[in-house]
């Protein structure tokens, strides 16, 4: 039989059950002789079971379960949007610190439904979008009805000097946040700090583009990480530059409005505006190709909410 | 004596596991046990949904070429999370804190109760060390770490864990055994600060 000394080489891979048969048996008769060695192997397999105890009890989240199994589904990369939702939401219409704090406070709230796209059949779920979407649209909807009055008076009245005072104060991209759509018909009219980039901040770079009728406006703004809710990151991972997307129609109405969302350089970023999603992917997808430098092509790898 | 084969696995089948089932079925039902080890390395649930999610977004990617007869579509995800983890980490920081990895012959030495300090191997209730317990493993190298997790898990055999860790089924022996060692240091520490007295010691 062997001794002491012998058997403790063995004695944590007994104690692991990662033995042979026959070394089993030559480790179970020392341990019948020896309390030592005995305890050893206790104390091996309680201090396995504590920290075993440690790991267990912790469920993954739901939210990550579901944007795992979104991000994966063959199809889940250009599931269509079919479902439609209402994007008034009734608050008060204000702009600047009141719609920013209740932006960030809504934020990452009130999960939305799976949604059953019907020519997919894909589950696709996005945590907080719908609220996310219609926050958005409530921050557009206010900022531009207040017209002149949005304008920040500290900041310059042309869009060049406006994306240099931003993108300095900010660090943003100026391609992001306030990228020349003259090519596409709308002309820049007026910036401000509307926009929320951190928890417990009201800040982050707003510009609000108008069509030459004055009509149709466009916002292009800074938002809390939107990873954080549905695939954007996944998306990025996979090798995607991705957008969010989404179209939020007025009950009853041909109005609508489209909002798109993109990550760069820690910062999410949202273009709205009633303007159809084809054509404000081709205005931010081209500009962010061509002058943000992006050797890949954008592409849509999601469209989500609405019908 | 040598540690013994581990034993094939109730999931072992021939082929690409795409075959078999669909991804969801056959990996997502691991999601648990990775974000698990995920927040016990970083120990910050963001970072370890992220690392999760990575790992599942990767391992979906290279489905197609996964073989569930090798070892089964846990180490696979683990491993997949070990490269997504160093990664994120950047290159350099792997391993660099570990000292030479000891033989087996050091194992015994170590383990021989000449060296036994006043509270070490043998004598520790680990059961009071729920707290400080967590801290002293969050305290190891990330390579010892790694070991003591995947070992703490409780169902994978040594070859497996050195599959995920891609390195030789001694070394995780000896790996665990240095881990374990520290992890006794530590808390045999607090447990003179606490005035807790050790196991009356057995002598062979």
């Amino acid at each position: 039989m062997m001794n002491c000394h012998a058997i403790r080489k063995f004695l944590y891979a007994f104690a692991d059950n990662q033995l042979s048969i026959k070394a089993n048996c030559e480790v179970l008769d020392h341990l019948k002789m020896c309390p030592a060695c005995s305890r050893l192997v206790d104390e091996h397999q309680s201090l396995r079971a504590a920290i075993g105890k440690q790991l267990s009890g912790t469920e993954a989240p739901a939210s990550l379960r579901r944007r795992i199994l979104a991000a994966t589904q063959p199809s889940s990369i250009k599931a269509t949007a079919t479902r439609r939702i209402s994007w008034r939401l009734g608050m008060p219409i204000a702009i600047a610190a009141g719609i920013g704090l209740a932006f960030f406070t809504q934020w990452g709230r009130d999960p939305m439904a799976v949604v059953q796209t019907p020519h997919e059949q894909v589950p696709v779920v996005v945590e907080g979008g719908q609220v996310a979407a219609s926050l958005v649209a409530a921050v557009h909807e206010g900022c531009c009805a207040a017209g002149d009055v949005h304008h920040n008076r500290q900041l310059p009245r042309s869009l060049p000097e406006v994306a240099r005072a931003i993108s300095t104060h900010f660090n943003d991209r100026i391609v992001a946040i306030a990228p020349n759509l003259s090519p596409y018909g709308f002309e820049f009219e007026s910036a401000g700090y509307c926009g929320v980039r951190e928890p417990q901040s009201n800040d982050g770079g707003h510009v609000i583009y108008a069509s030459a009728d004055g009509r149709t406006k466009l916002s292009i703004f800074s938002v809390p990480r939107w990873d954080r809710l549905d695939q954007c990151a996944a998306a990025a991972a996979a090798g995607f530059e991705s957008y969010r997307e989404y179209r939020l129609d007025e009950p009853g109405t041909q109005q609508g409005l489209s909002v798109l969302a993109w990550h760069l350089d820690s910062t999410t970023y949202v273009c709205c505006g009633d303007v159809d999603l084809t054509k404000l992917k081709q205005m931010v997808g081209a500009v962010r190709t061509v002058q943000g430098g992006h050797k890949k092509p954008a592409q849509v790898v999601s469209t989500y909410g609405v019908h | 004596m040598e540690p013994r084969q581990p034993p094939r696995r109730d999931d072992s089948r021939l082929g690409a596991a795409s075959a078999e089932g669909s991804f969801e079925e056959i990996a997502l039902c691991h999601l648990d046990v990775v974000y698990r080890v995920a927040q016990k390395l970083c120990g910050n649930a963001h970072e370890a949904e992220d690392l999760a999610q990575e790992t599942f977004l990767r391992a979906q990617a290279s489905f197609d070429r996964f073989k569930l007869h090798e070892f089964g579509a846990k180490p696979w995800l683990l491993r997949i999370l070990y490269n997504v983890f160093y990664n994120r980490a950047g290159q350099n920081q792997r391993a660099t804190t570990l000292v030479a990895d000891l033989s087996l012959d050091d194992f015994a030495a170590a383990l021989s109760h000449e060296e036994i300090p006043s509270l070490s191997t043998g004598q520790m209730d680990w059961d009071n060390f729920d707290d400080e317990l967590k801290l002293a493993v969050e305290s190891l190298a990330p390579e010892y770490r790694w070991v003591i997790l995947l070992w703490a898990l409780g169902d994978l055999s040594y070859k497996e864990i050195a599959h995920i860790l891609g390195c030789a089924m001694g070394t995780v022996m000896s790996r665990l055994h240095r881990a374990r060692q520290q992890l006794s240091e530590v808390l045999a520490e607090y447990a003179a600060r606490r005035g807790i007295r050790p196991r009356p010691s057995i002598q062979p």
